[in-house]
């Protein structure tokens, strides 16, 4: 279900919360769904509980998690649209920043170049 | 209740005209996970077999769980430990093995042990004498985590095994794990399996702990930089030569600081930088 | 502890059943076996015997040493360690398995057997070992153990085990024989007590410090290797001690030298001084009260190694005479030696006069001329004991048929021949009476005296010296009543005492003259108290008859209440000296008495120093005129009148 980088520069935590809400976006886990207790993501994914439990945290903070009828951890209903509203964001970003870059002169060659260069600079 | 379950100040050993162990200092909080880095007889099955009240100590001292290792053998019975190469009696079955146990341990849980069993897949009517390297190994580990220790000390338990059982031990140590409170210290050779667990990475080398880190750290901060070197210059801090040859060399950076410093230092204009995987941070602390 | 006990057991369950099961199955084998003329109860018997002294030895050392060397395997380290119990309780786990096991084996055994061991049909070795058997069974476990865990090998250590066992056992084995053999020279008891505590803290000890050392890994090792071999080592030090402390004391053993012949005729033994022997060193000396000796033997220069390990006498047999010019003869016989004839005194020496290599008897013999008696092979041969350094001259005496000659040499039959000859030189001698054939007078060199009745027509008496000269003691009477007559020089013969005396027979001079004997003894009550209560024993107290050398007679004298007071004294009852009323007893060769003519009047009484303790209880003491010589267990003592002792 969700892959992890061990190389990366992100937190591992912060790897399983994007994970996690990459497949609400994608519809596999709909709001509702409870999701992988801490001990089953743990073990699929070979990493400490604690970092489970620490994402799970945070999910449950933001609003991507509700408890239900005493379970912990289900899907809330917020989570879709808290997956759109970020996608949204980060489309706005983008947009403003390639207007930007258009509007001073850059070909879509050249921003692409820029693109492939803070690719290697970020990950 | 103390959180400082295991610290040691100063441990020293020698065999013979061998000194294995010469001041190491270590320390380990309720519910971290500590992988123990070292090379082949670097002495890291001599540390817990001082941790173990196994054998004794030139020098330094020890303190596990709020005992001293003295001899009486008390310390045993509140670690769960797994060997590199477990041993049992031939003669006996796994059952067998496991009531043997029972009887020494106080909190020994046989439906846990038992439910284990079935878990691993491992037969308790299987004889010792004809068990294979992962039925002994996943009876080791049934052994060493039923009596539900506060410490386990796990000495290569995942060497020599298939990927299947590996993967039972590696979820058996998740699983211990989730139900809290544990403590945990493994020497592993292939300590990049277990990356997403440790909390924190000793390098046992030289006979002390020559360096600890984070595990997040080396994950995150570890990063690869190649560059070209007009002449040689003194390595800024956190950077390890890698190689390569003539002009152009690799070194590891580790720290988002020394990144961002070498970024700046005109010998090193120009220098790719690529993250440095787990694996490769182990080899570069193991080689340091 | 208990569940690595059970573990241990079943770990050597098979080696264990396998032995129990021989064990088991000598019995119908030796009924199987067993030849006709032994029984079926007998036969097991000798099966038992032989597993208790060879089998069960080696079952042992199989068990005790397979079990030590797996305790220190690497299997062993790598399986039970890891167990929460200390390591040393691991290891001594295995060896109480390895122990009870044994006790099994050693019980089953016995059990055979009946819970009895036929003492009676052991030699004196195996009896030893039969009752010291737990002992030395738990030491070859503990050992074997041990050694097998220090060496990591059951061979090495079984064969490291048996050899302390020997250099233990050898010597506490000859030690205890001396004892039961001859002496108790040391405190056997103790030693045995101190050996059994250190080697079972030697073997503990040694055991725990190889844990330590081995399965610990502690710095060190060196020294606590070395410190658990001398912990092992050290049970075989008190033994061996006290066996060379055996030999010490041994060498210091005096006894008096005893004729072989006593006749009621022979000389005296020379006063003054004490012919003694040290029957371990082979040192034969004469010795007198001031302590000045001179040696007639030396010590034996070299008595081999076997006598190193259990000392043997050997013993001298010998006679002393003193010579009309105050010297003194000394006759010695050895078994190995020639015998020798010397002459000399204690302070001066003694002088070779003649060597005997021929003899095989000899002895003094009264006469006009002090002589001596040798039977050699081919007859018996008389030489008068001159002063003065000749040689001496023998004379064959008389001739004898073939038949005659075998039996007196045998020393049965007749010995009419030689007696006559004897009698003879005794009648010739001065200082002999003789009684006439009708039995009326008593004749000696030209007194003459009456004595009615008086018996012995044909042996001569040989008379006493007292204050007034020589007198006789004739035994006189019929067969209903005895009575004993003095005969005074220059006086009447006068009855002296009711019963028979006789010079030499059961009438005595002590040193100082004073003449005293008894031919009655009476039984005497004695209550002796022990710890369990009052126990009656009765004893035999002489009735003594005493005339002293200026003619007081003492008719019945005893000394039933001395006795009662001091029991436990065997051994002959003798008048040793009088003074001035005052008389003076030995007791056996335990006491000196000194009490007044009113036996249930005050007494002294002094303790001597102890001798060796013999099946006859024949006497160690010489008394002469100034004291007591006492061929004590460590020298020669004396000790005077007034019983101050001192060694010589």
């Amino acid at each position: 279900m969700i892959t992890l980088n061990q190389n990366s520069q992100t937190p591992i935590y912060d790897q399983i919360k994007l994970g996690l809400k990459g497949l609400v976006k994608k519809g596999l886990l709909k709001p509702g769904d409870a999701a992988p207790s801490i001990r089953k993501m743990a073990s699929d994914l070979k990493v400490n509980p604690n970092t489970v439990a620490r994402a799970y945290r945070e999910l449950t903070a933001e609003g991507f998690f509700e408890s239900l009828r005493g379970q912990e951890n289900i899907i809330s209903p917020r989570a879709g649209s808290l997956a759109e509203h970020a996608a949204r964001r980060v489309s706005e970003s983008l947009e403003t920043a390639l207007k930007g870059a258009m509007e001073s002169g850059f070909s879509w060659t050249e921003v692409e170049k820029m693109i492939a260069a803070l690719k290697r600079k970020l990950l | 209740m103390n959180d400082r379950i295991l610290e040691t100040k100063g441990l020293r050993k020698a065999f013979g005209p061998k000194e294995v162990l010469k001041g190491l200092d270590l320390s380990a909080e309720r519910g971290e996970v500590i992988g123990i880095l070292g090379r082949n007889g670097s002495g890291k099955t001599t540390l817990f077999s001082i941790l173990l009240d196994l054998t004794a100590a030139d020098g330094g001292s020890a303190e596990i769980l709020g005992l001293r290792p003295d001899g009486s053998g008390r310390l045993r019975g509140l670690i769960g430990y797994v060997p590199e190469k477990p041993a049992f009696h031939g003669f006996m079955t796994a059952l067998e093995v496991l009531e043997f146990r029972a009887r020494f341990f106080k909190r020994w849980d046989m439906a846990k042990a038992l439910d284990l069993c079935r878990k691993l897949e491992l037969d308790p009517a299987s004889k010792v004498s004809a068990m294979s390297k992962g039925n002994l190994a996943k009876l080791a580990w049934i052994a060493a985590t039923a009596h539900n220790p506060e410490l386990l000390l796990l000495d290569e338990p995942t060497s020599g095994l298939d990927y299947l059982v590996r993967d039972h031990i590696l979820n058996g140590l998740i699983h211990e794990l989730t139900e809290g409170g544990k403590t945990i210290i493994v020497s592993n050779h292939r300590m990049g399996e277990m990356g997403g667990i440790l909390d924190r990475v000793c390098v046992l080398k030289d006979g002390v702990i020559a360096a600890s880190h984070g595990a997040a750290f080396l994950a995150e901060e570890a990063f690869r930089a190649a560059a070209r070197l007009e002449s040689l210059v003194p390595l800024p801090a956190g950077v390890v030569a890698l190689g390569g040859g003539g002009a152009l060399r690799e070194f590891a950076v580790f720290g988002r600081e020394n990144l961002e410093r070498l970024k700046l230092d005109p010998a090193f204009a120009g220098a790719e930088i690529s993250p440095l995987s787990l694996e490769d941070s182990f080899k570069v602390l193991l080689g340091e | 502890m208990k569940n690595l006990i059970i573990l241990q057991f079943r770990k050597s369950l098979l080696p264990f059943l396998v032995l129990a099961g021989a064990v088991l199955l000598s019995v119908p084998a030796a009924l199987l076996f067993r030849t006709q003329s032994i029984t079926g109860a007998e036969a097991v018997n000798i099966a038992m015997l032989f597993w208790a002294l060879a089998g069960l030895p080696l079952a042992i050392m199989t068990l005790a040493g397979t079990a030590g060397s797996d305790a220190a395997s690497d299997a062993a380290r790598a399986v039970e360690q890891p167990l929460p119990e200390s390591q040393y309780r691991q290891v001594l786990s295995a060896l109480a398995v390895a122990a009870a096991q044994t006790a099994l084996l050693i019980l089953a055994v016995y059990a055979i057997m009946g819970f009895s061991v036929p003492m009676d049909k052991l030699t004196f070795t195996t009896a030893h070992v039969a009752r010291h058997y737990a002992f030395y069974a738990a030491f070859l476990v503990l050992y074997s153990f041990t050694l097998s865990y220090a060496f990591r090998n059951a061979v090495a250590g079984g064969l490291a085990a048996a050899a302390l066992f020997v250099v233990t056992a050898f010597p506490l084995l000859s030690a205890a024989l001396f004892g039961e053999l001859l002496l108790d020279l040391i405190p056997l008891a103790f030693i045995n007590s101190l050996t059994a505590v250190l080697a079972l803290a030697g073997a503990l000890g040694a055991l725990y410090l190889l844990c330590r050392a081995y399965a610990r890994r502690e710095a060190g090792r060196a020294a606590k290797v070395l410190l658990s071999a001398l912990l092992l080592a050290a049970p075989a030090l008190p033994p061996f001690f006290g066996l060379a402390a055996l030999r010490a004391k041994a060498a210091d053993v005096t006894w008096p030298v005893y004729p072989l012949v006593l006749s009621t005729d022979a000389p005296e033994a020379a006063p003054g001084v004490m012919l003694a022997q040290k029957p371990f060193t082979g040192e034969v000396f004469l010795i007198d009260g001031e302590g000045r000796r001179a040696v007639v033997f030396p010590e034996d220069s070299d008595r081999g190694v076997p006598n190193y390990f259990f000392p043997v006498p050997s013993f001298v047999r010998g006679q002393t005479m003193s010579a009309s010019d105050g010297s003194v003869w000394v006759y010695c016989n050895r078994y190995d030696k020639p015998a020798v004839l010397l002459n000399g005194s204690a302070a001066g020496g003694l002088k070779l006069r003649a060597a005997l290599p021929d003899s095989r008897r000899a002895y003094f013999v009264r006469g006009k001329v002090a002589g001596i008696v040798e039977r050699r092979k081919d007859g018996a041969y008389y030489a008068p004991l001159r002063t003065g350094m000749g040689p001496l001259e023998w004379k064959k005496i008389g001739n004898m048929p073939a038949e005659a000659a075998r039996r007196w040499l045998a020393g049965t039959g007749e010995e009419a021949l030689l007696d006559a000859f004897l009698r003879g030189m005794l009648a010739g001698a001065p200082g002999v009476a003789v009684v006439s054939a009708d039995g009326r007078t008593v004749t000696s060199g030209g007194e003459k005296w009456t004595v009615p009745g008086a018996l012995g027509p044909k042996s001569p008496l040989v008379g006493v010296r007292l204050d007034d000269g020589v007198n006789y003691i004739v035994p006189a009477g019929d067969s209903k009543d005895y009575a004993a007559y003095l005969c005074p020089p220059g006086k009447a013969a006068r009855k002296l005492w009711q019963g028979y005396f006789r010079v030499g027979s059961n009438l005595w001079q002590a040193p100082d003259g004073t003449l005293w004997g008894y031919n009655r003894k009476l039984r005497v009550d004695v209550a002796v108290k022990t710890i369990f209560g009052t126990k009656k024993n009765d004893l035999e107290s002489p009735q003594f008859s005493i005339l002293t050398r200026d003619g007081r007679s003492i008719e019945s004298f005893r000394l039933d209440q001395i006795l009662r007071d001091l029991p436990g004294a065997k051994g002959e009852i003798a008048l040793v000296r009088e003074e001035n009323g005052a008389l003076w007893f030995t007791l056996g060769n335990a006491y000196l008495v000194k009490t007044g003519t009113n036996p249930h009047g005050p007494y002294s009484y002094w303790k001597l120093p102890q001798s060796v303790q013999e099946k006859y209880w024949r006497s160690t003491l010489a008394a002469n005129r100034d004291g007591l010589l006492i061929a004590a267990l460590d020298g020669v003592h004396f000790m005077d009148w007034e019983g101050r002792a001192r060694k010589l």
